[in-house]
């Protein structure tokens, strides 16, 4: 045995002092080490959950891009866009900016203007209306007129009649400030040249035809008829040359004259046959013919508006089977937009595909350099440059116009 | 513990008096006994009830679903470096086969994985483009390969059908490392042999060039051969494509030709002069395995399709120079030029149209695109190209069509391969992006790995 160390004289024999402070902290953590063992061991164990799976954001389908290069240069030389959307007639430039509502509750197809006070007419669901730079509108021509069509400039303006109980060729010349309304011999469709005051639009003999509305016979136009305010309008194109040259059984269906009126594009066909642009010159010779896609018919032809050239938009749409009778909006189809040049008759094609799915509106900027189509997708723009620029746009709407200037 | 005074030890002056002692300790020695009791008491129910929480209650694993999108990689470390969407979804869409510019071949899994290198031939290294590129611009006239692939692989990952540099379509097989040329000495091919699926029939297009003054084709010739190399037939005009059982073949109309007249030589501003040919295809035609033909392109159709994009187009200088047969051999699509246009096409007027032609019914209708670059058919049904505006779109079958991607103008895409099933779509450039067909918001893209050679089924599928 060992020595013990210290001096036996100071050893404390007396029983350690009670501590119940830190016994009672000794007693609760032996405590709840024993339960939670004892917890650990008798608790039954459930079945695991099934793992919560957190899907990340949904994924967005493709889009065209935002050019904004090409957005900022359009918008420059093109003015505001003229939209119709949820029944409001709205101006907006093409890079979204500036949006501003010329009219409420007006479901507009068509416009003229607005002219430098603001001053626009719209047809209206049938109605030939006069928007006032405040919103103020009122109705121009005879109460019982609807209109199917309206093309016109300045204070001019041609409307042919809806054709659902009125003459397929009763259309009227209408002074859109006074209102005053003179009968023209002609039907729908009708073009009017921005810088000469000549109108054109479709004569007789007029047909009914199945395959361009659902269910219902349309009366269309088999010659060209071409005119100026105050003079009895002229046979541009007479039936039986449409059909040598459209093929047998062929009608009207749009028509669009250059600004100088030098050049008539008339988009020619019948449902379920092929269609055709002729292009005419103002005595009516063939400068071209532009045959399009098989299936495809022309929603929109229109001629750009450029100092010392002009081209000729042609906007072709699928329109085989169930497409035929769709509307623009409803179609979901393809087709594409061609672009064609007079002087050296040269042609591009401008957009097809995609943006071509439901289009519905289309108009040249009014510089002349880019077209714009329209598709509950969004506006997309085209800028024939040297180089074919294209750009999805932020605006939304139905295209109606890209006039040069904003109303006031 | 006790209650009884301590009765032994030192006793010193400063210890209390006994009694003293007694009536100050009994109270705190009591707590000591019963603090600890209910301490454990407590501790014992604290930690049961904590046990009982950790054990009954287990917290469901969080994890993250396939990515929709196309960015990011899901949440999951898997795929080649560099990846970009749910590569995840890639896996048993087949294998992708590549080469690299050493001429080794490649495969790997579509989603990187499984990566292994097959073997190596020596026709298949990067080299410079042949010598004569003038020489080779009147040969383009004749056909124009349907994409840029430097060689084609087989399902079977050993047949490689290419071109060598001397300009001979050729198949080699990776195995054994054999190379065969598929036309005659003093023959040419603008491109790869075209095959049927199971490389049972192959077929070449062979072409000699001449002219007095300015180059042009003055002998086309093609030639289709079974597996083992033995000619089935000789064919005048170019080869196109074969079919994918290899009962049918894709060949010019020489009947066209002649209708057409040669297409006229020209000295260009933009691009070499080529010289008139007789030999450049004006019309195509079916061959079929039993000696027969089947006229499915004539020359005026050529001419209609081309005028809805160029009214006003010199008939004179049309010619077909791509032609790919649809997956069921009902469809074709065909690339038409305009080989008189003297214009850069981006800044000028149209000078090629893409026309899909029904080949039973023999009717051609164009599909108007500016620029329009590669085009695909996809197994399913439909097809898929690239335009001007840097789009790929896809035209599925009775439904409108479908915008795959914007902005790949400057990806250099060289290529769209369908995966096996039809479900992808490979478009394969600088960087390999993956699309699903039906729902093109699924992306994958990737650093390329290679030049892609073939996409193909997965063994034993």
């Amino acid at each position: 045995m060992g020595r013990l160390l210290g001096d036996p004289e100071v050893w404390d024999d007396s029983p350690a002092r009670p501590r119940p402070a830190a016994r009672g902290l000794a007693g609760l953590a032996t405590g709840a080490v024993a339960g939670l063992l004892l917890a650990f061991a008798v608790v039954p164990r459930p079945h695991p959950p099934p793992p919560e799976v957190r899907l990340p954001p949904a994924a967005e389908a493709p889009k065209l891009r935002v050019e904004n290069q090409v957005l900022y240069s359009a918008s420059l030389g093109g003015g505001p866009l003229l939209v119709t959307r949820s029944g409001r007639l709205e101006q907006v430039n093409a890079d979204g900016t500036d949006r501003r509502v010329l009219a409420q509750d007006v479901r507009a197809r068509a416009v003229v203007g607005p002219d430098r006070a603001g001053v626009l007419v719209a047809l209206d669901s049938g109605v030939v209306t006069r928007v006032e730079a405040n919103g103020a509108s009122r109705q121009l021509g005879p109460a019982n007129f609807l209109a199917d069509g309206l093309a016109g400039a300045g204070r001019q303006l041609l409307a042919c009649p809806d054709p659902a109980g009125q003459p397929a060729d009763g259309g009227l010349l209408l002074d859109a400030v006074s209102g005053r309304a003179r009968p023209v011999k002609l039907g729908c469709p009708v073009a009017w040249a921005a810088r000469a005051g000549v109108f054109a639009g479709a004569g007789g003999p007029w047909t009914r035809l199945q395959g361009f509305r659902r269910a219902a016979a349309v009366p269309r136009g088999g010659s060209v008829l071409v005119g100026r305010p105050g003079k009895p309008p002229r046979v541009l194109l007479e039936a039986k040359r449409l059909r040598r040259l459209a093929g047998r059984g062929a009608v009207v269906d749009g028509l669009a004259l250059s600004p100088d009126a030098e050049l008539v594009a008339v988009s020619a066909g019948r449902p379920g046959g092929r269609w055709q642009v002729l292009v005419l010159d103002r005595d009516g010779r063939q400068v071209t013919s532009i045959p399009l896609a098989g299936g495809h018919r022309p929603a929109w032809i229109g001629w750009s508006d450029r100092q010392g050239s002009t081209t000729l938009a042609v906007a072709a749409v699928d329109r085989r089977g169930n497409l035929a009778t769709a509307e623009l909006a409803a179609r979901e189809g393809s087709g594409y937009v061609l672009a064609w040049q007079p002087e050296g008759g040269s042609s591009r094609v401008l957009a097809s595909g995609v943006p071509m799915v439901a289009a519905d509106g289309f108009a040249w900027s009014s510089d002349g350099d880019s077209v714009a189509i329209s598709s509950p997708a969004g506006i997309l723009i085209v800028k024939q440059a040297d180089v074919v620029y294209t750009t999805a746009s932020p605006v939304t709407g139905t295209l109606l116009a890209w006039p040069s200037g904003a109303a006031p | 513990m006790s209650d009884r005074p301590p009765t032994g030890g030192v006793v010193n002056q400063e210890q209390p008096s006994p009694g003293l002692l007694v009536e100050r300790g009994r109270g705190r020695r009591r707590l000591a006994v019963l603090v600890p009791v209910v301490a454990v008491v407590c501790g014992l129910v604290a930690g049961g009830l904590a046990g009982e929480r950790a054990v009954g209650r287990q917290r469901a694993t969080a994890v993250t679903g396939p990515a929709g999108g196309g960015t990011g990689s899901g949440g999951a470390e898997v795929g080649p470096a560099g990846v970009v969407g749910p590569v995840e979804q890639l896996r048993g869409a087949g294998r992708v086969l590549f080469t690299d510019p050493q001429g080794r071949v490649h495969t790997q899994g579509a989603d990187g994985d499984r990566h292994r290198v097959l073997g190596q031939l020596g026709e298949l290294t990067t080299r410079r483009a042949p010598s004569g590129f003038e020489l080779e611009v009147a040969a383009h006239l004749l056909s124009d390969p349907p994409d840029g692939r430097l060689a084609e692989l087989g399902p079977d990952a050993d047949l490689v059908y290419l071109r060598t540099a001397d300009g001979a379509a050729a198949v080699g097989r990776l195995q054994d490392g054999s190379l065969r040329r598929l036309v005659p000495a003093g023959w040419r091919s603008p491109g790869p042999p075209r095959h049927a699926a199971d490389g049972s029939v192959l077929g070449v297009c062979g072409y000699r060039l001449g002219g007095d003054r300015l180059p042009a084709v003055t002998d086309a010739r093609s030639w289709v051969l079974d597996g083992s190399g033995k000619r089935l037939a000789t064919l005048p005009g170019c080869l196109y494509d074969v079919a994918a059982d290899g009962a049918s073949a894709l060949v010019a109309d020489p009947a066209e030709g002649r209708r057409a007249g040669p297409v006229p030589g020209r000295e260009f501003l933009r691009r070499p002069p080529v010289g008139a040919s007789d030999q450049l295809t004006r019309g195509l035609r079916l061959w079929r395995r039993d000696g027969s033909f089947h006229p499915v392109l004539g020359f005026a159709d050529v001419v209609r399709v081309f005028r809805t994009v160029q009214p006003g187009v010199d008939p004179r200088g049309l010619v077909v120079v791509t032609a790919v047969l649809g997956p069921d051999g009902r469809q074709a699509l065909v690339r038409i030029v305009d080989t008189l246009a003297d214009v850069d096409p981006r800044t000028g007027r149209e000078v090629e149209v893409l026309a899909v032609v029904d080949l039973q019914r023999g009717r051609a209708e164009s599909a108007p695109e500016h620029l329009p670059g590669l085009f695909a058919f996809l197994p399913t049904g439909g097809w898929a190209l690239t335009g001007g505006a840097g789009t790929a779109t896809y035209l599925p079958r009775d439904r409108p069509p479908q915008l795959l991607c914007s902005g790949i103008a400057g990806d250099g895409v060289y290529a769209i391969e369908p995966s096996p099933d039809g479900a992808w779509l490979l478009l394969a450039g600088a960087s390999w992006r993956f699309i699903r067909a039906d729902d093109p918001s699924v992306q994958v893209s990737y650093p390329a790995p290679g030049r892609l050679a073939s996409w193909v089924p997965e063994p034993g599928r």
